[in-house]
């Protein structure tokens, strides 16, 4: 019955033995392929003006933006079905079966959420939200579509600058500078003379001991140079001023 | 409360982890990655040098329309067209291109009504649209279903005076005709049933208006566009022995056995000519006719006066065209317009049986493109050659390949070798820097040497069309091409295979790639062995075989010339070796075979016993259901060179799931209708040694696309949910439990235990093209799964976000192992677009190989374009940073040793004050 009255509708109109779609309301009822419309909103609609396109070619946006008709894609399942934009931004779908689709705006540079498009078998359309983890939840957005630029892509990392206050605030120089601090301040907070020599003499002949050693074998073995000896004497001389404090 | 507070801390560590997911610099653009734009085989083209932005507009077998630069060959613009059948392109038509006013369309461009160019693809519904040739932008478009759908596919259209014919022939009938107004799909309200009973499929052809048909020593035509139908009879002087060709540009004029046979009257050509092939254009305001033959790699274009049939001198030229473009057939040609022009303004456009477009001008090759590597079947990363003074000292290192015997322990004369090598490098060195060096060999100057990384490495790429590519990974340069005509694609849906026989690690010995390919006439088994550095035939080259392949395995190598044999099965389950002096290490060998229809298993034995190798079949499996309706719809092995570092996972509570590794272990997919389902889809993990299915699952309502991918213990696949409409993914891991069965040898013979299977789904919201696991030199990186997708990225997901251990409730526990809950929906952040916006169009696989970094995985993306790049899953650990700052270190340093020096010097005067005291 119901393949009569395609035959029937058919002949009516053409004549022909085929259906031309997208002129008659009629016509996509009888075929069964409908035509989704909308209109893509350009991408630079969301650049402030005078700022360069956000993408790997470097050229400002005003360069490209003859071209982002091309760089827009409109697909319906992978490419099954898809859509061309026109200068002003219209696409058309043309010969789509009914049935649920999520139709996907993709431009390299910027971000465009997708529609699920609903044709019911009747050529009622509904566009929704896309709504993948509770399919059930429905949130309709107008028909014919209106697609608008969301925000552009963010492919890149911003590389890390080189500032003052960052190295000044890392956890490792914290540490080496404030037992810096503690040592050089401590001892001249310190106001009792007698404490204070004790200190010095207590501390510094055991630094005197170890570290310029180090220090003199690198510098040795930096320039060449045998260890003077000047430099060895304070340290017994030191020494022994300890041992007699000592005893 | 202490544990609890333990407990957050990896939890965070994850989620930084998580977040600071490898992702590129805005200044590494370019840096590691390149792609290629390809449009594929060229259909038809009009190249149009007199326009004022002189361009080729083109079509494609890969449903592209595009216009191409006439000086370089790039790209101006390209549109991808819906998949096939949808979208595979019927006709191009250019208005204003061409001198002839009748195929001009009536309005001027710009308007809504008149057109710049349009198309016709499809045939249920057959869509038309109207192009902005300047943009590529659609200016309109208008499609029209046919009620037959079957008899549409053979549907033709012609395009004449602005009006656009649609002809359905009904085979040994009649023909049907109807006729649009091309820009508004509007019908004229004629449409005609033109009776002929002897057309059939393979005789007939469309000619501009008329449809000719061969019968016996006559061709039968009409003309389609007249009102009349007159039936025309047209003799021949010897029956065709091909298929009619039409010549376009001309009305009624078709090219038999290489002669032109003008059907229309009002329509005269030059009968005498015989050429391969022919085309129509214009030069000095004359009609002419081009054609163009190979002759001894030497192609010789000529051409003639249509109104008297006088050559046209100025046109002959001899352009030698190298053997790697196939059989070149002249497209289509343009000449600058110009009063007496010299015909150095010709640019003459060539489609070759190797899929390339070439464009001739002036006697040489202006330009080619590859189109051919828009169908790219099989890929491999093939390592550099050593330079010559580190090769030596490789060879010194493993003693002389091939020359074991010379080789003793003796430590004089090794460090006299050791001497002696160092003061020729120390010559040479010296040589090269006064510029007396030896000239450097030819891939050396190609600056084909192996980098310090392993990352400059050469790929190889097998296409459809049987050209093989030898590409530089880093520049994308082309080093070399061959081309492989008559071969195909093996049954069963197995593509050509390129494999490698010897790697480039064995010094002096060359490395030796081999690809195995279909004989196209005979069905028989084809190989040709190459070197993958220099592109050149190796070991005699091509090889026919006498049997038909039906599975093929590679053998270890062999201690003599290290290489590894091939071990193929043949259509009677006979194995052959090659090279045969590897037939011995076929011994003792399991193979397996999967037919996709039947999706029956079976499972080989192979012996070598007295010279001979045999096979014995000891297991198959039906995987085809109670009625036999499952087909197989995927394959997955575990790739051949990976390493699993890690044997296990470290739970919570400090103890050891150790993974289930098994080598043999295949998964198979399978998908049959069902009455209640819609759709089932069974997976099944097979051992493929000993047969034993190791684990199955069901899926219902849910269908292909099915992409998969197994690596180590796991498994993730992708498949499309009918119920809830949404693309998933599966994954899947595998443990033996708290102990190891036996830790140091697998054996799928002795029974081993029954894995514990862990699994879990999650939500996409994309749809996956394809899966792929990154994969490094010794497996110590993360494995990360690469995701290709519908609209051309490729997103890098880590494994620990399709985990399928992800706890759903936020336990202890889960927190402690460092899984992050279970989202159902996995994220997709843009920074983990590894081809950033470089989209690779029609994207159908990603192949990835290790460098010589184990941090680093490099990276082939293809489909109509071509992406190549590399990536470090958990980020390049074992390289400094690019961004390294040498400046900073030395400076710190500098200060460091003088600060150190000065305190040493005060500390010291400071001591020599205090002993004054």
């Amino acid at each position: 019955m119901c393949l009569k009255f395609i035959v029937f509708a058919a002949l009516i109109y053409s004549g022909a033995g085929e259906v031309v779609i997208g002129q008659d309301e009629l016509v996509d009822e009888v075929s069964g392929l409908y035509t989704i419309e909308g209109r893509v909103a350009p991408p630079e609609s969301i650049f402030p003006p005078g700022q360069g396109s956000p993408g790997s070619r470097g050229a400002p946006m005003s360069k490209e933006t003859s071209k982002w008709q091309t760089e827009v894609s409109i697909t319906i399942n992978d490419g099954e079905f898809k859509g061309f934009v026109r200068e002003d931004g219209q696409f058309i779908i043309s010969g789509v079966p009914s049935g649920s689709y999520i139709l996907d705006v993709h431009h390299p540079d910027v971000f465009y959420e997708p529609v699920r498009v609903e044709i019911n078998p009747k050529g009622k359309f509904r566009a929704r939200k896309v709504n993948y983890v509770q399919p059930a939840q429905i949130m309709q957005v107008p028909y014919p579509l209106r697609m608008k630029p969301l925000m552009p892509f963010k492919y890149f990392q911003t590389r890390e600058q080189w500032k003052i206050t960052d190295f000044l605030f890392s956890p490792m120089v914290l540490m080496m500078v404030l037992p810096l601090v503690l040592m050089l301040v401590l001892p001249k907070m310190i106001n009792d003379p007698e404490t204070k020599k004790e200190i010095d003499n207590l501390q510094f002949p055991k630094m005197g001991n170890d570290m310029p050693e180090i220090s003199e074998m690198l510098t040795s073995l930096l320039t060449g140079k045998q260890p003077e000896p000047k430099d060895k004497k304070p340290v017994p001389a030191a020494r022994q001023t300890k041992k007699r404090k000592d005893q | 409360m202490l544990e609890k507070k333990f407990g957050a801390g990896p939890w965070f560590a994850v989620l930084l982890m998580v977040g600071a997911c490898s992702a590129l610099y805005e200044d590494q653009i370019k840096k590691f990655d390149w792609r290629a734009e390809n449009v594929g085989k060229l259909q038809q083209s009009v190249v149009d040098l007199n326009h004022f932005q002189p361009r080729i507009l083109l079509s494609t077998e890969e449903g592209v329309v595009a216009s191409v630069n006439v000086k370089t060959g790039e790209l101006v613009w390209r549109q991808v067209l819906e998949q096939k059948p949808r979208g595979a392109i019927k006709l191009l038509q250019v208005s204003g291109f061409s001198d002839e006013s009748s195929d001009t369309a009536a309005a001027p461009i710009g308007s809504n009504l008149g057109f710049d160019m349009l198309t016709v693809q499809g045939h249920a519904p057959a869509l038309v649209r109207g192009w902005n040739s300047n943009l590529g932008a659609i200016e309109w478009e208008w499609s029209t279903m046919p009620l037959n759908t079957e008899r549409a596919q053979e549907a033709l259209w012609f395009y004449s005076h602005s009006v656009l014919y649609h002809v359905v022939p009904t085979w040994r009938s009649h023909l049907e005709v109807t006729a649009y107004f091309a820009s508004s799909g509007h019908s004229t309200g004629s449409s005609s049933k033109v009776i002929a009973s002897w057309i059939t499929a393979e005789s007939c052809l469309l000619s501009g208006s008329y449809y000719v048909c061969v019968d016996g020593k006559q061709l039968i035509s009409i003309d389609l566009a007249s009102k009349s139908g007159q039936v025309i009879r047209t003799a021949l002087e010897s029956q065709p022995f091909g298929k009619l060709t039409a010549l376009a540009g001309l009305n009624g004029v078709v090219i038999a056995n290489g002669k032109l046979i003008s059907v229309n009257k009002d329509q005269s050509v030059c009968n005498s000519l015989q050429s391969s092939s022919y085309a129509v254009g214009s030069f000095n305001y004359r009609k002419i006719v081009v054609y163009a033959d190979l002759a001894s790699n030497n192609l010789k274009i000529n051409a003639m006066y249509l109104d008297n049939c006088s050559p046209v001198v100025e046109l002959e030229q001899n352009v030698p065209f190298p053997e790697h473009f196939g059989t070149p057939q002249l497209n289509s040609f343009d000449c600058m317009h110009r009063k007496n022009g010299d015909g150095k303004g010709c640019l003459f456009l060539f489609s070759t049986s190797a899929e390339s477009i070439v464009a001739v001008q002036q006697g040489r090759i202006r330009w080619s493109r590859e189109e051919s590597l828009a169908n790219v079947i099989d890929s491999l990363f093939v390592d550099l050659p050593l330079a010559d003074s580190e090769g030596t000292l490789e060879s010194e290192m493993k003693g002389k390949a091939g020359d074991f015997t010379s080789f003793d322990r003796d430590i004089a004369s090794a460090f006299l070798r050791r001497i002696t090598t160092q003061a020729v490098q120390i010559r040479s060195l010296f040589l090269h820097v006064i510029g007396l060096g030896p000239p450097p060999t030819a891939t050396q100057r190609a600056g084909l040497v192996r980098d310090s990384f392993g990352l400059h490495k050469m790929l190889v790429l097998l296409t459809q069309a049987g050209k093989i590519f030898g590409v530089d990974n880093i520049s994308g340069k082309h080093h070399w091409q061959l081309y492989l005509p008559n071969v195909n694609g093996f049954d069963n849906a197995e593509n050509m295979r390129l494999i490698v026989q010897r790697s480039a690690k064995h010094f002096p010995l060359q490395p030796l790639c081999t690809i195995l390919a279909k004989d196209a006439d005979n069905g028989y088994g084809v190989l040709y062995r190459f070197n993958p550095i220099t592109g050149l035939a190796s070991e005699g080259g091509l090889l026919h075989l006498d049997y038909k392949i039906k599975q093929l395995s590679l053998l270890k190598e062999t201690e003599k010339d290290f290489v590894r044999g091939v071990l193929l099965l043949d259509a009677s389950n006979e194995v052959h070796v090659y090279p045969p002096h590897a037939t011995p290490l076929a011994d003792g060998l399991y193979l397996y075979t999967a037919d996709v229809k039947t999706a029956e298993l079976s499972g080989y034995f192979v012996k070598y016993a007295g010279g001979k190798l045999s096979s014995t079949q000891i297991w198959n499996a039906r995987l085809g259901g109670h009625n036999s309706e499952q087909q197989i719809i995927g394959v997955a092995a575990k790739n051949p060179i990976e390493h699993v570092h890690s044997q296990g996972r470290v739970l919570g509570d400090r103890s050891v799931l150790y993974k289930y590794i098994n080598p043999n272990l295949v998964a198979f997919v399978t998908q049959a209708p069902d009455a209640t389902h819609k759709s089932l889809l069974n997976l099944y993990l097979v051992d493929v040694v000993s047969g034993s299915v190791i684990f199955t699952m069901t899926h219902r309502k849910v269908r292909a696309p099915l992409s998969i991918v197994h690596s180590e213990n796991w498994l993730a696949y992708s498949y499309f949910n009918e119920k809830v409409r949404r693309t998933e993914i599966t994954t899947i891991e595998l443990y033996e439990g708290k102990t190891q069965a036996n830790s140091s040898v697998w054996s799928s013979l002795q029974a081993p235990p029954m894995p514990l299977v862990e699994r879990q789904s999650y939500i996409i919201p994309t749809l996956v093209e394809v899966l792929r696991e990154t994969i490094t030199e010794r497996g110590i990186t993360n494995k990360h799964v690469l995701i290709g997708t519908a609209s051309g990225s490729i997103v890098e997901m880590p494994w620990h976000l399709l985990d399928p251990r992800r706890p759903i409730a936020s336990t202890t526990q889960g927190r402690e192992e460092g899984a992050i809950p279970y989202i159902p929906e996995l994220p997709l952040p843009t920074e983990s677009h590894i081809n950033y916006n470089q989209t690779v169009a029609r994207l159908r696989n990603i192949y990835t190989a290790p460098s010589g970094l184990e941090s680093t995985c490099l990276v082939v993306a293809t489909g109509l374009d071509l992406f190549v790049t590399r990536v470090a899953p958990s980020k390049t650990f074992d390289l400094l940073k690019e961004d390294f700052d040498y400046i900073l270190i030395s400076i710190v340093l500098v200060a460091l040793t003088s600060g150190s020096l000065i305190v040493k010097h005060l500390a010291s005067r400071k001591l020599l004050k205090q002993a004054w005291k």
